[in-house]
């Protein structure tokens, strides 16, 4: 028989460390003196199952920060995570993947009312296949279920069982079960109900996964093996790609023989023109001297003129003073005799003159071999700046033939970095897009999770309907069994002075001595009353047809009983004993069918340690952890 | 070379200097505010004598080219006066030029007589000419200046940086 509610492991996600308790089927027992964690340990996986808070545990606060409770739904396996301290945070809700052997995520569920598709209430409701029950005009709720499970330490003895009390508290109460036995009366009609919103909701999810699906035909990626192939192809290529751009860069160069012959000639031709300007400005220096002797002739030449000139017209000029003295001169007739002197005229500067005549004839000569000369050296000079212009359009070719050919030979590596370049960039941009479908896949597979999840549910709920409709319980029968066993527990407990016992068959409340359990005025004897209530409703209620969670947690049976009750009679440790005795004897007879989970401050002697799952010392001498948090240093 | 020796008293370099002057002093009259005096004459000559250095000698419009002789002014400078007093007495000597006293600054200046006049217009040479535009060039641009500031410009042009700054027919030398 498939398990219809069964907590595999809670852990809390610590900074440190994660502090964590595995349970098994049947009897789970945690021990403890108090403060050491045990409680908290219930706590947690009643806020994990989505109640409304926590208490503020010192040690949970510094020490974790969510909790994580693993869990099967009617066989199949979730784990539900949530922050601690932040109450109105969503709910995390992962399913098991049996081929992948990991949990997948499912989606982020509201802490909310059933009324709240996305709340965590309907989201367990639905997986137990009792979704969109109306009870009292109000909605059904997960938590209306879960108190028939949980057996807190505070209501154990408050004469309150699930607040039956007060009409606000209890209005619920009755309903549940009635729908824990499937003897609410609008039950079927609600489960069709549900039926036909399950269907329609499939439908949506269908259309979904069919949208997505299209997509990713379209985008040529099929399923996740073959993203993962193409992804891994895509990385490949770029390393490749890189790893080619890096040999070009690193090896690409132009070693090419013509080039290198080339660029030594360009460099000889540079040096030849350098050479040769060199020379073109000597030559241009020397004609330019040439020139100046070439008029320092001419210049010589006027001026001997200007001198023979000037000579012939001094002598037509006689002094008429004295050169020295300035005295004037007394005038001879004669004038074959010096005017100044007396003498003889002898002209003594005709040889002077004669000899200005003379280099008058060699300086015209002169003049002219230069200005022949220099005629040649401006040839030369010409030769000299043809053969410099034929230099430089050499280079020139030589230039635009290097540049040609280093066209010629560099392009192909630019072109191919280029290629490259881009070719890694496109790869790149594939890549992105694949990772883009890739969040696709992951939710279309979360999409697909869900829909195979409701598809199952729906088949499931259909069972139930089924179910439902062939076994119609007889009440009257299931209240006498249900009595039956409530008075055949109260007796395993050694219920003192026990007699006529009963669960009433109207406000489905126990009675024992014929009176309402909390009109005995005994806290140890409602104690024991309620976990027997609780015992017996859970038991009568395994079968797969009812909805009872097949759990149930209790918080401190020993409460008000053994060496501290205030009441003689439950002093009797042997009750605290046959309890423990019972609850082995649950284990034994029903292990299969209900997990009791079962905290308290020790243990009697013969509770076999297998169904010990937690023990805690308080202060670690014992060899074993002091508390659940058990690595705070003092 | 012969001009290299133009300060001995060869009869061509007394032929050639006295000639010069006498063409700069037929350039200025006597007047009361200049009067030609040998100071004057000796900073003037030197534009005579190295026109190319001291002339935009292309505005000129001049046939006379940069030589050696030019070339290596600045070690002409500074004049001898003894050599100019020989070259004035010689003209005085012909009654080509005439000298004035003046009395208050206890100095001669210097003017062309009718016969030195004469003496010019018989020349037609080259040179001659040339020499005739120069001095007509310094009447008009250099005399109007202080002795002073022509000293100084003297100075300036014959520096050995800036006279590697002239150029001849347009070209840098």
């Amino acid at each position: 028989m498939v398990k219809k509610f069964k907590l595999i492991k809670l852990s809390l996600i610590g900074t440190r460390k994660n502090y964590e308790v595995i349970f098994k089927d049947g009897l789970n027992y945690i021990s403890g003196p108090t403060s050491t964690g045990k409680t908290s340990i219930l706590e947690m996986i009643n806020y994990a199952l989505g109640s409304k808070g926590h208490k503020d545990y010192i040690e949970i606060r510094q020490s974790c920060t969510s909790v994580e409770l693993e869990l099967l739904i009617k066989g199949i396996k979730y784990k539900i995570q949530r922050k601690l301290f932040d109450f109105n945070e969503s709910v995390s809700v992962f399913i098991w993947d049996n081929e992948k052997s990991i949990f997948q995520y499912l989606g982020k569920f509201e802490v909310d009312v059933p009324s709240n598709p996305r709340s965590l209430s309907a989201f367990l409701l639905e997986k137990m296949d009792l979704s969109n029950i109306k009870v009292a005009n109000q909605e059904f709720s997960f938590r209306d279920l879960f108190r028939y499970s949980y057996l807190k330490q505070t209501e154990i003895d408050n004469e309150n069982i699930m607040g039956e009390k007060h009409w606000y508290t209890s209005v619920k109460r009755k309903p549940t079960f009635e729908i824990i036995f499937n003897i609410y009366d609008d039950l079927l009609a609600e489960l069709r109900t549900s039926l036909k919103i399950k269907n329609e909701e499939l439908k949506e999810y269908e259309i979904k996964i069919n949208g997505i699906n299209e997509f990713l035909t379209n985008t040529d990626i099929i399923d996740l093996k073959t993203y993962s192939e193409k992804k891994e192809k895509i990385e490949r290529d770029i390393l490749e790609k890189q790893r080619q751009l890096h040999d070009i860069k690193v090896s690409g160069t132009t070693d090419d023989d013509i080039t290198l012959s080339l660029q030594k000639r360009i460099v000889n031709l540079k040096n030849n023109i350098m050479r040769i300007e060199k020379d073109v400005n000597d030559q241009k220096q020397y004609i330019k001297r040439l020139m100046l002797l070439r008029n320092q002739y001419a210049s010589e030449i006027d001026k001997i003129d200007f001198i023979i000139e000037g000579y012939h017209t001094f002598e037509k000029f006689d002094y008429v003073m004295c050169p020295n003295c300035l005295q004037p001169i007394d005038k001879t007739i004669d004038l074959n005799k010096c005017n100044l002197c007396g003498k003889e005229k002898t002209d003594v500067a005709i040889d002077e003159i004669l000899e200005l005549k003379h280099e008058k004839i060699k300086l015209t000569k002169k003049y002219k071999e230069l200005i022949d000369f220099i005629k040649k050296e401006e040839s030369n000079l010409e030769s000299l700046v043809k053969r410099s212009s034929e230099l430089k359009t050499d280079l020139y070719n030589s230039e635009k033939e290097l540049l040609h050919l280093h066209k010629d030979y560099v392009n192909p590596f630019i072109e191919q970095i280029e290629q490259l370049n881009y070719d890694i960039g496109e790869l790149n941009r594939v890549l992105r897009e694949l990772e883009n479908n890739h969040r696709m896949l992951v939710e279309l597979d979360r999409i697909k999770n869900i829909y195979n999840s409701k598809e199952k549910d729906i088949r499931n709920l259909k069972d139930k309907i089924k179910n439902t409709e062939n076994t119609a319980t007889n009440k009257e029968d299931l209240i006498n069994n249900l009595s039956k066993m409530f008075t055949s527990i109260l007796e395993a407990f050694k219920f003192p002075k026990l007699e006529n016992a009963y669960i009433d068959e109207k406000s489905y409340l126990p009675y024992v001595r014929g009176r309402l359990y909390r009109e005995l005025g005994s806290l140890a004897g409602v104690t024991l009353i309620t976990m027997s209530y609780y015992l017996a409703i859970a038991i009568e209620a395994r079968w797969e047809n009812f909805n009872h969670l097949g759990l149930l947690i209790i918080d401190s049976p020993r409460k008000n009983l053994g060496a501290n009750s205030t009441e003689e009679i439950f002093k009797d440790e042997e009750i605290f004993n046959s309890i423990i005795r019972f609850f082995i004897e649950v284990d034994k007879n029903y292990g299969d069918d209900i997990q009791l989970i079962v905290v308290n401050n020790g243990y009697p002697k013969f509770l076999d340690k297998i169904n010990i799952v937690k023990e805690f010392d308080g202060d670690g001498t014992k060899g074993i952890p002091y508390g659940f948090i058990d690595d705070i240093q003092a | 070379m012969l001009l290299e020796n133009h300060n001995n008293a060869f009869i061509s370099n007394i032929i050639m200097d006295s000639i010069r002057i006498l063409i700069l002093i037929s350039k200025f009259e006597i007047k009361k505010s200049f009067k030609l005096n040998i100071e004057k004459i000796m900073l003037y000559d030197y534009y005579m004598k190295f026109p190319n250095t001291m002339i935009e000698t292309n505005s000129l419009n001049i046939d006379i080219k940069y030589n050696f002789y030019e070339y290596y002014s600045f070690y002409h400078w500074k004049p001898v006066i003894s050599d100019y007093m020989r070259i004035l007495k010689y003209l005085l000597s012909k009654d080509l030029i005439k000298r004035n006293l003046d009395k208050d600054k206890k100095e001669y200046y210097y003017e062309i007589t009718d016969k030195g006049q004469n003496f010019i217009d018989q020349l037609s040479s080259n040179y001659k000419k040339v020499l005739d535009k120069i001095s007509e060039f310094v009447k008009n641009n250099i005399s109007i200046k202080k002795d002073s500031e022509v000293e100084q410009e003297i100075l300036y042009k014959t520096n050995v940086i800036n006279r590697f700054k002239g150029e001849e027919n347009g070209e840098k030398i």
